[in-house]
């Protein structure tokens, strides 16, 4: 794995501000895109990044190593958003993940999410809760591993994969409806 | 077969390189129901990809706006920074140490006052109702326990907010723990006398000289080692120490009830109680020694993770 993060972190961590620039310049649009969905917000998620960066700064000498550099910004910078954001952490909903395991065969809904055209999951996305958001930001958008989702999240890693699913099974289902009977 | 469906989701959204990516391809070409799955997984990141790629890049001001704020270098890590007092030395040197003096108390918290209050209180009474001679005795119990404790519970570091706020301040970290002794062993020294006085006041018995002597050397000695162990290790071992060793003067001195511990072994605390000159300088240079010693400690137990 490509070691400039940590390379970075650790001259951050002597007072380089260069090499602080350059991390800034490596993370701070995916970070801020990860607020930003996180809060609906462009100017608390601004902030948010403000304050992920600074706390970076501050904190860079007591990173441990016990995850990569970028699963460590994400979670200060989620702990920075939740902060800011308004009714409180997005809530789990357990009984919604036990009801969708990933299983192989594909159900009817992934059939019509694998067929629906990009403006309709679009439209779709806008309307999941956070909590289905932000794990399909992460994995697909940041590209991060199950590993460093659930160090991020504070979840087992099973969770992760089964919170992917449910987010996907919530994706098919706010479809539109008649996107399920329109020929391909 | 196994299906990697799992690993469908980062493969489709690109994620995947090399040896993993072609496996998930060769087998998506033999597996219909995953290759379903993959093209899922694929609407689904392309729409939550164009979502991230509409919100507009951080505007230059944002960096700007951080770097204003960064302090000129981050502490290198392990070591608490020993800041340097840079302002006019010699200035109303006075006015400032009272300023810092005062400022100890609002930052030591109030239980430690209430625990020496009542117990140096406590003592005064104990030491009133008690048989003619044995109130030195029970003076000399109570008070520098009082003091040891007040000592382990206002300069130990533990889990103390206040203390990563005076870390950041000009005021170096000795010259704050100093402050805090002092003001905590002008206190209970203070409220001692007063108890001493009240004492000799009602009972009209015994000199209160004599009285002060029973309990002032025994502070000396018991607050030293209190601190040292609350400021070099951690408070919780202070209190053990200082109740471990009042404990052994008490059933040294009451021999009444069999401890199954051997006399000579509780005797050995005994010269804390009646300090001659080797006992107090060796509190003096456990109490410089400490305070040389307490900036340079490793501050990684008073961090926490930055976002646990």
């Amino acid at each position: 794995m490509d070691d400039t993060d940590l390379r970075l972190l650790r001259l951050v961590a002597t007072g380089d501000e260069h090499a602080f620039e350059r991390l800034y310049t490596r993370h701070a649009h995916a970070l801020l895109a990860y607020a930003e969905g996180l809060l609906r917000d462009r100017g608390t998620a601004e902030e948010a990044l403000q304050e992920t960066f600074i706390a970076v700064w501050r904190s860079a000498g007591s990173y441990e190593g016990r995850s990569t550099v970028r699963t460590w910004l994400y979670g200060i910078c989620r702990r920075q958003a939740l902060k800011r954001m308004n009714g409180g952490r997005p809530a789990p909903r357990p009984l919604d993940e036990a009801a969708h395991l990933p299983s192989t065969e594909p159900d009817p809904e992934v059939v019509a999410l694998a067929r629906a055209d990009t403006a309709a999951v679009a439209a779709a996305l806008t309307a999941l809760p956070a909590t289905h958001r932000e794990v399909l930001t992460l994995a697909l958008s940041a590209g991060l591993s199950h590993a460093e989702i659930s160090q991020i999240l504070d979840i087992p890693v099973g969770t992760v994969k089964s919170r992917l699913f449910t987010a996907r099974a919530a994706l098919a289902r706010a479809l539109p409806v008649e996107v399920e009977g329109r020929p391909r | 077969m196994t299906h990697p469906t799992h690993r469908l989701p980062a493969y489709a959204a690109g994620h995947l390189t090399g040896d993993d990516a072609a496996a998930v391809t060769a087998h998506l070409a033999a597996c219909p129901a995953c290759a379903t799955q993959a093209r899922a997984w694929h609407r689904t990141a392309t729409a939550v990809q164009d979502d991230t790629a509409r919100i507009a890049p951080p505007p230059p001001h944002l960096f700007a706006a951080i770097r204003s704020r960064l302090t000129p270098s981050p502490h290198p890590s392990g070591t608490r920074p020993v800041p340097a007092y840079r302002g006019d030395i010699g200035t109303r040197p006075l006015h400032r140490a009272l300023g810092i003096l005062t400022r100890q108390r609002t930052l030591i918290r109030w239980p430690v006052w209430a625990l020496a209050a009542a117990l140096i209180a406590g003592g005064a009474i104990l030491a009133a109702l008690a048989p003619t001679g044995h109130a030195a005795q029970v003076l000399a119990m109570t008070v520098p326990l009082a003091a040891a404790l007040a000592v382990a519970g206002a300069c130990g570091t533990d889990n103390d907010p206040p203390a990563e706020l005076a870390a950041a301040l000009p005021t170096p970290p000795r010259v704050v723990l100093l402050a805090r002794l002092t003001l905590v062993l002008t206190a209970t020294v203070t409220a001692g006398l007063l108890a001493t006085l009240a004492l000799t006041a009602l009972t009209s018995g015994g000199g209160a000289a004599g009285l002060v002597t029973a309990w002032f050397g025994p502070l000396v000695p018991l607050s030293a080692t209190s601190f040292a162990l609350s400021v070099l290790y951690r408070p919780s071992a202070g209190v053990i120490t200082a109740l471990a060793l009042w404990l052994a003067r008490a059933l040294s001195t009451g021999q009444t009830a069999a401890t199954g511990l051997s006399p000579a072994l509780l005797r050995i605390v005994d010269p804390l109680w009646t300090p001659g000159p080797a006992v107090l300088t060796s509190a003096a240079a456990l109490v410089a020694a400490t305070l040389l010693l307490s900036p340079r400690l490793p501050r990684s137990r008073h961090t926490g993770h930055p976002w646990r």
